[in-house]
This record gives C-alpha cells, sequence and structure tokens, in this order.
C-alpha cells in the first residue's frame, strides 16, 4: 500500500476511534449522535430487515432507470444540440443554469399527475441526471478532430452511421464521465423525492426512522446509504479513468 | 455587426423561453388547470403574492440565509482549496471527504443537521454551505495545483516576494477557475438553503413550499419555482459572461 494511502486511512481510523470515544464518554448525547460501532450493527439489523431490504431495491431500481432514460435521451439531445449550433447557443444560459433550479420543488405538481409511486419519482431523477448527459455529450462531441468526420465521408457512412460508429465511440469517455455524474444527481433527486412524498424506499426508511426516534436505525440507513452511493461513485469513476488511459 | 450579432443571440434566447412558455401552456391544457396552474395564472398569483407581507418575509428570510451562506461557501471554500492545492499532505486528506460530500445525497444528511444546529437560520445556513463548499474546495486546489511551474521559476528570477507573487502572479492565475468555482457555488448553495428551509426551518420560500405542499396549493408552489428559475437563471448566466470574458 502506498505511504499516501496508509496515512489517509490512518486519518480515518483515527477520526472513527475519536467519534467512537466522544460518544461512548458521553460528551454527546445518545439521541444526537451514537458511536460508529453502533451504526455499523444499526445497518447490519437493518439489511437483515426485509422490509428495508424492499425500500433499498425500490431506491436503486428507480435511480438505476432514470439513469438509463437520462442517458439516452440526453445522448440524443446532445446529438441534436451539437448538429444545429444556433440552437445550441440560445439554450446555453438555459443549460449553464440548470443545476442552481431546486427541480424536486415540482415533484409534488408531478405527483398529482402521475399518483403517488415510482413514476413522478423517476421523472424527477431523470430531470436531474439528464443535463450532465446532454453537457457531457457537447464535450465528447467537440473534442472530436474534423479528420474523424472527413473519414466518415470518404467511406461514405450516412450520418446515422457516422453518429453510431464514429462520433459516439469517439466520445464515449466524456460521456461516461456525465453518465457518472448522472448517477450521483438521480441519488439525490430519488432520495429527496422520497424524503417529501412516497410510499417507500431508503429515503422514506429514513424520515421514517427520524420521525419515530428510531435515532440508530436512523443512522445505520445513512451509513448504508453512504455506502453504497460512495461505492458506485468510485467504480464509475475508477472505470471512467481505466476508459481514458486506453482510449489515449 | 457585432451589436447586431448579439440582438439575433438575445431574440434566439427569447424565442427557447416562449417555447418553454408554450410547452408549459400546453401541458397545463392536458392535465386541467386544477393541477398545473397555467403560465398567466402564474404570473398573476406571483404579483398577488409579492404585494403579501408574510411572503416579503420569506422572501427576505431566504435572502439573507442564502447571502451568509454564499459568503461562507465561497470564503471557506477558497481558504480550504487554497490549502488544500498549497500542501499535498493536508490535500491527501481534505480531497476525499470533500469528494464523497459531493457524492452523498445532501438532503439525507438533514436529520443530523437539525439534532446539531436546531430548527431556523443556523441550519439552513448549514445546508447552504454543505452544498456549496466542496465543488469550491475541489476547484481552487486543482486550479493551484495545475499552474504552469514556469510562473513560479519567473517570480523567483524577478526575486518577487511572496506578497507581490501572491498578487501579481497567482491570483491572476488562478482568477478563471475561482470565477468558474464562485457560479457553481452560487447555484448549489441557493439549492443548500432552499433544501435547509423545506427540512429544517420555519421560516423563508422553502419553508412555504413545503407548507404549500402540505396544503396542495399549486399556484403558490409554481409560483415560488418561477421566482427561483428566474433568479438562478439570470444570476447563472451573468456570472457564465463573467466567466468566458475572464478567461
Amino acid at each position: 500500500m502506498p505511504a499516501r494511502r496508509r496515512r489517509g486511512l490512518g486519518v480515518l481510523v483515527t477520526a472513527i476511534v475519536a467519534l467512537e470515544i466522544i460518544c461512548r464518554a458521553g460528551l454527546v448525547r445518545p439521541t444526537d449522535l451514537v458511536p460508529p460501532s453502533q451504526m455499523v450493527v444499526a445497518m447490519v439489523v437493518a439489511l437483515g430487515d426485509h422490509a428495508t431490504r424492499m425500500d433499498l431495491l425500490s431506491t436503486l431500481t428507480s435511480v438505476a432507470l432514470s439513469v438509463l432514460i437520462a442517458t439516452v435521451l440526453g445522448v440524443l439531445a446532445g446529438i441534436v444540440l451539437h448538429a444545429l449550433p444556433r440552437v445550441r447557443r440560445a439554450c446555453e444560459p438555459f443549460i449553464a443554469s440548470y443545476y442552481a433550479l431546486p427541480l424536486f420543488a415540482l415533484y409534488p405538481v408531478l405527483v398529482v399527475i402521475f399518483g403517488i409511486g415510482p413514476q413522478p419519482i423517476i421523472f424527477t431523477g431523470v430531470m436531474y441526471a439528464m443535463m450532465s448527459v446532454v453537457i457531457a455529450t457537447l464535450s465528447g462531441l467537440d473534442h472530436i478532430p474534423r479528420v474523424f468526420y472527413k473519414a466518415g465521408k470518404v467511406q461514405r457512412l450516412g450520418w446515422p452511421a457516422i453518429t453510431m460508429r464514429i462520433l459516439l465511440p469517439a466520445a464515449a469517455t466524456d460521456i461516461l464521465g456525465g453518465i457518472s455524474l448522472a448517477v450521483s444527481y438521480a441519488f439525490v433527486a430519488v432520495i429527496a423525492s422520497e424524503f417529501l412524498l412516497a410510499p417507500e424506499g431508503i429515503g422514506r426508511a429514513i424520515a421514517d426512522a427520524y420521525t419515530t426516534f428510531q435515532i440508530r436505525r436512523m443512522y445505520g440507513l445513512m451509513l448504508l446509504t453512504i455506502l453504497i452511493v460512495v461505492s458506485i461513485n468510485m467504480a464509475l469513476r475508477s472505470f471512467h479513468k481505466r476508459l481514458g488511459q486506453a482510449v489515449l | 455587426m457585432m451589436k447586431r450579432g448579439w440582438i439575433w443571440r438575445v431574440l434566439d434566447v427569447l424565442l427557447v423561453c416562449l417555447a418553454l412558455v408554450v410547452f408549459w401552456q400546453v401541458v397545463c391544457w392536458a392535465v386541467g388547470t386544477q393541477v398545473l396552474p397555467s403560465p398567466f395564472q402564474t404570473i398573476r398569483h406571483t404579483v398577488v403574492l409579492l404585494g403579501r407581507a408574510r411572503f416579503q418575509i420569506d422572501l427576505l428570510a431566504t435572502a439573507q440565509a442564502y447571502v451568509i451562506s454564499l459568503v461562507l461557501a465561497s470564503a471557506g471554500g477558497i481558504l480550504i482549496g487554497i490549502l488544500s492545492g498549497g500542501w499535498r499532505g493536508i490535500n491527501d486528506q481534505v480531497e476525499p471527504v470533500m469528494l464523497v460530500l459531493i457524492a452523498t445525497p445532501k438532503v439525507m444528511l438533514y436529520p443530523i443537521i437539525l439534532l446539531f444546529f436546531g430548527l431556523g437560520e443556523p441550519a439552513k445556513v448549514a445546508f447552504g454551505v454543505l452544498h456549496g463548499l466542496p465543488p469550491v474546495v475541489i476547484m481552487t486546489a486543482n486550479a493551484l495545483r495545475s499552474i504552469r511551474p514556469i510562473y513560479r521559476k519567473a517570480a523567483l528570477t524577478l526575486r518577487l516576494s511572496g506578497r507581490v507573487y501572491a498578487q501579481h502572479v497567482l491570483v491572476p492565475a488562478i482568477f478563471p477557475e475561482l470565477v468558474a468555482s464562485f457560479r457553481v457555488c452560487f447555484a448549489l448553495t441557493l439549492l443548500g438553503v432552499l433544501v435547509g428551509e423545506m427540512f429544517a426551518s420555519s421560516r423563508g420560500l422553502g419553508h412555504l413550499l413545503m407548507a404549500s405542499i402540505g396544503a396542495n396549493d399549486q399556484p403558490t408552489i409554481l409560483t415560488i419555482t418561477l421566482i427561483l428559475f428566474v433568479f438562478a437563471g439570470a444570476g447563472s448566466s451573468i456570472l457564465l459572461m463573467f466567466s468566458r470574458r475572464t478567461k
């Protein structure tokens, strides 16, 4: 293990031990913060519970569907905007300010339109995740050298073939970067929507644990969610890095 | 010639706005005005709400919390970013924490924020800072690390003092990235303050939004969303223009 990583791990372990001591010594109220060891136990107990596993499955399914739909729509929108520079310029202020907008404020309106269930949650997830894919696709297509287009024309490929066989593979690294951001945004949107109004999901379970004063369970579920989100993010980041190196 | 190009560009943006309004109206006809109030109804309701004292208090509460959060997030982010970008040992500890914070759905942390800060102003400011600070840290540290070594060598050759080096070399070199990070911070802090108000406050637009969700008051939901859309859109566009000029 490299020295830098060893040092980082050392600091992390020290912080966890310090937190454990602070909690055990009664320096913070157990209703405010529970020791890390109890968080881990609560997480394992929660994972043994069928209802929690169903909540987790529901959240992960919503996130996966949101990312899938956002990827398809985002790549399509990116290709169209790249092909129409005037429309792209006109849309730029909206693209730049998109993530400042609290889009999940529209979630209650979506609930009235679609009813309580997975649809409004997935819709919110798609709205949040899509723009990062659009931006990444545009960036990827901008970086493609002109010679790639010329090679496609020399081979007498039509625009669909040039897009599918040349442009999208060439922009794949950037698009994947956008997708890994989309995963984070989809998690944010799905969990925020579940907090607001949803019959199930890990966000709902955390909110319920908080309102019923099950503080240990609440921390256990939070730890579980953070571990899942960070693991997915790290895996995508490492894949993105490797793909970038392979392309270069 | 350039002026004419600029006018065309503004007209194009207005056309996109018009297309969005037409889309909104079509959806409104499709689902009914009880579910989704029309653009005209929403603008009329906005005018009515802006005249109400209670709404002005909420607007002011959000603005106040937002300004405090923005100052704390950008100043704190730049400070930690400078420490992180300047010293590798600090960066090794700070960067992973910031990356985890960026990836984590922070809305989930609201019970912890509530437990530690209580219901009110500090909680929503904490939420704003939690959202806005990490990207500023990462972007400032990256900007410092990517400064071309020749700048440092030139400063050493000219025997510049630390203050002069910072003033005439370092700050101008990282200024475009600082502006870009402020643009990101501007957007995310607003989101953070609103999330904080929705879950951990008894005042502000976020709290009013939550109350309107409970009361199924669609016109107020859309009015607040419209105000936030216009503010965030205008602010981000101005910062984007400024950001392009600094490059």
